[in-house]
């Protein structure tokens, strides 16, 4: 428990507090906490019922060790760091300040109070004087949002502070009265209110944060500032209904973030007690179930494998797969499966699959040790021996001490340097026969050449036929005219004595017979 | 309604809490989801019905309303979880299925029985911009400090245990809530004595200290429940 918060509470409420606390504790407050209590004021509660005050009293006994505890560095952390203002993330409101309307003399106070170096104020030109500029301060761009017009709050802004726009003109010279700038406070000094601000780049903290300063205009006094100049003496609620900010629905997340809340405290005691092992969340509880579900197609899959059904038994398997991947019993299972009916690259690769998950799983060694010395052997038979030997090879990597690996390996080895030699003596042969090899090359060179003749005037003969057909169908088309002429003197006759309707019927048939016409 | 009955929907709101919690929702389905209970029970007799089985479908049915989506399966999982910790946890089977189905039923029911009504303004978005405006008004060095709006943000979730969302307007219960957290902790608003409007009259016009009173009541009320459950 924070003693100060705690004290803080004890001076509000006294001695109601104080006992509810021993009751609820049993034990001596300390020494500092009852000093506090000394320091109580006469205070007339605006609640006056005094049953009332008194269940509040007992409440805050009982609560008191959740209502005290300090806050944590990340929620302060996250209250101090300055966030972004994203318009219309939430709504932006005018100062309280505008609303309670309080007396000026203690708001002044309470201004010098709050005010801190690094924040943004911006104000207009009182004077030019020779040392610098005199403000009055409208707003505050960064830092506490405070109603600040009337107050007439004044700072200043030496030259040393001031931007140098050009080397040889003076800097005040870029400044007039009734301009509007904005600058970063360096100073706050309450008892004699001074306060010394910076329109300099280089008074910046974090360019990222805040917004230009210097000379600016009236568009760009921050959201809340122009917000309070229209309201007019609306109340707060109604304000708050018009901004679109308002309505986002992601303005309270939004705002629980920059308040530094963590979204799921309580005071509740069961709920501060609660504690969810890692796995019995939604998505542990799922997990569970589907390998649940996963072993068990599994164990279909077996019984089916053990009745030689190799088809169901593998749908199982891909079942148990597609509901879990990282079932190692089931890609075992698999694996088992597709060695058993000689696939097995297939089986090769499932059983390392289940291997890289679990890679004590005795069985997955097992089996994949056999089905590569299997694997090993087909190869052989094949007279593929370089893949076998790679095969012997990963026997041996997974489980050195292998005699039949190893002896098969030396096998295989043997084979291939024989395999080798011989085909070293073919390649020998070959050589010896080089004079034979270029008489040779001459007669190939001239059947080549022979039979590129050949296709040449094949590829003549092809042309010739084609423009030949080509003539023909000229030939063959007749204009259209010449057809109508020819088709008309038979047809005119017909269509009188036929109605309009079937008249177009038969004018679309005549264009279809001269669309087959053309396409020869 | 009576002393028994109180403890039931209580008991029942901490399941759902606790399921919630489990499920990584937020506080605004939870609270939709408490509201929807309530309602639902001051329409509708108790011994009716089973009230866990409500509450699971007033989880899911608040999970679609405010369009956080949380899989029916999860639902039945956590829910099943929270009850029965000290069963094996639940397989897909014959159980799982039918519950599954007596949920996704009792959300349709729910939906009929409250005629379809079932968005609501909650408090938690005017707490948040209220404690924005007081956190400006306020002096940094006490605001950083004062874990004001960790227990205004706390007291206010745990309002939902009692059917109070129903009976009182969002503003009023988000006022109620931090004039109770600055109570708690003895701070009071600056020149709280003497600014012409009281910061309260402020944020809500139609609020009266009577009905701030009668809400923390309430709230004080509903943490004595809890302190009179048996373990």
């Amino acid at each position: 428990m924070d003693e100060k918060l705690l004290g803080q509470a004890l001076q509000y409420h006294g001695l109601g507090l104080l006992y509810s606390l021993k009751a609820e504790h049993q034990k001596q407050p300390s020494a500092s906490l009852l000093a506090s209590l000394d320091r109580k004021q006469h205070r007339d509660p605006e609640i006056k019922d005094a049953e009332f005050q008194k269940r509040v009293c007992t409440f805050i006994g009982r609560k008191s060790d959740m209502l005290f505890k300090s806050l944590s560095e990340e929620e302060k952390n996250r209250r101090r760091h300055d966030h972004e203002i994203i318009d219309d993330g939430y709504a932006i409101m005018p100062p309280l300040e505008t609303f309670l309307d309080g007396p000026s003399h203690l708001r002044r106070g309470h201004f010098y109070k709050s005010l801190r170096p690094n924040d943004c104020v911006s104000g207009v030109v009182l004077s030019v004087l020779e040392n610098g500029l005199r403000i009055q301060l409208l707003c505050v761009d960064k830092g506490c949002a405070r109603d600040i017009d009337d107050l007439e709050i004044q700072a200043f802004c030496p030259v040393k502070e001031l931007p140098k726009l050009y080397p040889n003109e003076s800097a005040l010279d870029a400044f007039q009265e009734k301009d509007i700038v904005r600058g970063i406070v360096l100073a706050v000094s309450e008892e004699s209110e001074k306060i010394i601000i910076s329109l300099h780049e280089k008074a910046i903290p974090d360019k990222n944060i805040y917004p230009r300063i210097g000379l600016i205009t009236e568009q760009e006094f921050p959201v809340h500032y122009r917000r309070k100049k229209q309201i007019e003496g609306m109340p707060f609620n109604e304000v708050l209904h018009s901004i679109l900010g308002f309505n986002n629905t992601g303005n309270v997340k939004a705002l629980v973030e920059q308040l530094g809340i963590q979204e799921d405290s309580s005071y509740m005691r069961y709920l501060a007690g609660l504690h969810i092992p890692e796995n019995e969340y939604a998505e542990g509880l799922r997990k569970w179930q589907s390998q649940k579900l996963a072993y068990h197609s599994v164990a279909q899959g077996v019984d089916m494998f053990k009745s030689g059904k190799f088809l169901e038994a593998l749908q199982f398997f891909n079942r148990a797969l597609q509901i879990d991947t990282e079932n190692v019993e089931a890609l075992v299972a698999r694996g088992a499966l597709y060695a058993n009916n000689e696939n097995f690259n297939h089986a090769v690769k499932d059983f390392e699959a289940a291997l890289s998950i679990n890679p004590n799983h005795k069985n997955a060694k097992k089996y994949l040790i056999e089905t590569l010395l299997a694997f090993g052997k087909t190869c052989e038979d094949k007279r593929n021996h370089t893949e076998a030997a790679v095969h012997y090879c990963q026997v041996l990597k997974l489980d050195p001490g292998r005699v039949e690996a190893r002896d098969l390996l030396e096998a295989c080895q043997r084979l291939m340097y024989f395999i080798l030699l011989q085909d070293e003596h073919k390649i020998k042969k070959e050589g010896d026969s080089e004079a034979s090899v270029l008489s040779k090359s001459a007669d190939k060179l001239r059947q080549l050449i022979q039979e590129d003749k050949k296709q040449e005037m094949n590829l003549q003969l092809v042309n010739m036929k084609k423009k030949f057909k080509k003539r023909s169908f000229l030939l063959s088309y007749r204009t259209k005219k010449q057809r109508r002429q020819s088709a008309g003197s038979s047809e005119k006759s017909k269509r009188r004595k036929r109605s309009d309707s079937s008249s177009s019927s038969s004018s679309s048939e005549d264009r279809r017979r001269h669309k087959k016409e053309s396409r020869y | 309604m009576s002393n028994s009955e109180t403890r039931v929907h209580f008991r029942v709101i901490m399941f759902m809490f606790e399921a919630g919690s489990r499920l990584h929702l937020q506080s605004i389905p939870l609270a939709t989801a408490s509201t929807i209970y309530h309602k639902f029970f001051r329409l509708n007799q108790l011994q009716d019905y089973d009230p866990f089985l409500i509450g699971a479908a007033c989880l899911s049915l608040a999970c679609k309303t405010e369009e956080e989506s949380v899989r029916l399966r999860d639902i039945v999982n956590v829910c099943y979880r929270t009850l029965h910790k000290n069963k094996t946890q639940l397989e897909i089977g014959d159980t799982y299925w039918s519950l599954r189905e007596s949920v996704a039923r009792c959300e349709l029911y729910l939906l009929r029985a409250l005629e379809f009504k079932v968005q609501f303004d909650h408090p938690h978005k005017y707490l948040c911009h209220y404690l924005k405006s007081m956190s400006q008004w306020m002096e940094p060095n006490l605001w950083e400090d004062l874990p004001i709006a960790r227990t205004a943000w706390s007291l206010l979730r745990d309002s939902y245990h009692t059917g109070l969302c129903l009976d009182h307007s969002p503003e009023h219960i988000a006022v109620s809530v931090l004039y109770f957290a600055l109570l708690c902790h003895g701070t009071e608003m600056p020149f709280h004595k003497h600014t012409r409007k009281k910061w309260w009259q402020v944020f809500s016009e139609d609020i009266t200290l009577v009905i701030i009173q009668t809400i923390i009541s309430k709230i004080i009320t509903s943490y004595d429940v809890e302190n009179e459950l048996p373990r």
